[in-house]
């Protein structure tokens, strides 16, 4: 006698029924947060990356607020300069105190202008070895409040250094 | 009696534990609107600096090739003091109504008046920026106590200007002097 095939409604209510005695009544399912981590840790990656021209301005502080402006071009990454309140940094590192800046009658400023020789030089031979061109570009930050004596005396400093690229960085108005 | 394959197979799937997620779900989400959010309102922007090139025919004099007619510069320098704006250049120096103050003094109440001076940088563009090869260029130079702030906002005011909706670009390139 051939067996009697389960209808489609028999079979699923046989299906359920085994899954609700393998969980059990008090165990809640969890959601797949699996591709919801996938997806959390996409945007983050692409948020940081945006991030990655405007990182320095996040560690300026009081020391070093930018001034406004409403010029449309975008920063660009290069040796990164700063002119804060207290102290000159290349590469978040410091090179000339304020105060030693203002006292001092010439332009040059020399222990910067050694760094950025120095970088330059590195640069130069990187060119030589591996290709990649030296373009002399120099990002400043400034603080809205440094005087235009100190910034001479920076900008003259890059230059005499062959960092003859300069831009100003400011915080662009919408 | 043996286990069946499938039941061996059942029994070593459910000892497997899946990872907890929900910490760093917590801190995914709590990160990216924070990011957001920063990124909504710092945008930074820069300002290109056009130092002047030491080419060989800039001074004219030396070799032998001295172009016949001499080439006519305009030469416009912005100087920056206390009392106000100044413009020049090397032929003349624009006064104001009174004919003794800088070219665009200060307000009444001791503010730049960027507003004046983009009228007034105006006015010379359109006069000069097309007869000159230096006509979109500018010099600015500043009392040494000039704060930066003020420098960005003569920069953008000598930059372009806004006029009906539309922006005009008057001396786009800008390089730096002493007073």
């Amino acid at each position: 006698m051939a067996a009697k095939k389960p209808t489609d409604a028999q079979e699923r209510s046989v299906s359920s029924r085994r899954s609700f005695t393998k969980k059990g009544i008090g165990e809640a399912s969890m959601p797949p947060l699996t591709s919801l981590m996938d997806a959390m840790t996409i945007i983050l990656l692409f948020l940081l990356k945006s991030f990655s021209a405007e990182e320095a301005i996040s560690s300026g502080g009081k020391d070093l607020q930018l001034a406004q402006s409403n010029t449309e071009v975008h920063a660009e990454k290069s040796v990164s300069l700063s002119i804060s309140k207290n102290a000159i940094l290349l590469s978040n590192t410091i090179v000339a105190k304020m105060d030693d800046v203002k006292k001092q009658e010439e332009l040059k400023i020399e222990n910067l202008a050694a760094r950025l020789t120095e970088m330059a030089n590195t640069a130069k031979s990187i060119e030589q070895t591996h290709g990649i061109p030296f373009k002399g570009e120099v990002s400043i930050q400034v603080d809205q409040t440094i005087s235009y004596d100190v910034l001479l005396k920076v900008l003259f400093t890059a230059a005499q250094a062959e960092f003859s690229k300069q831009r100003l960085l400011v915080i662009r108005n919408e | 009696m043996p286990f069946l394959a499938s039941n061996r197979t059942k029994n070593t799937k459910q000892k497997v534990e899946e990872a907890n997620m929900l910490p760093m779900m917590n801190l995914m989400v709590c990160l990216i609107p924070v990011l957001l959010s920063a990124a909504q309102f710092i945008k930074i922007g820069m300002i290109e600096i056009d130092l002047p090139t030491g080419g060989a025919g800039a001074s004219g004099d030396a070799s032998g090739d001295v172009p016949e007619e001499v080439e006519q510069k305009l030469g416009l320098k912005l100087f920056i003091t206390e009392k106000g704006f100044t413009i020049a250049n090397d032929r003349t120096v624009i006064k104001d109504s009174t004919g003794t103050g800088p070219t665009v003094p200060l307000t009444a109440d001791g503010k730049y008046d960027y507003e004046k001076l983009g009228d007034k940088l105006l006015e010379i563009s359109e006069a000069f920026s097309n007869k000159y090869k230096d006509g979109r260029s500018i010099k600015i130079a500043a009392d040494n106590s000039i704060e930066f702030q003020v420098l960005v906002n003569t920069i953008d005011a000598a930059r372009t200007i806004t006029k009906d909706d539309k922006t005009i670009p008057m001396f786009p390139q800008v390089n730096f002097g002493k007073l």
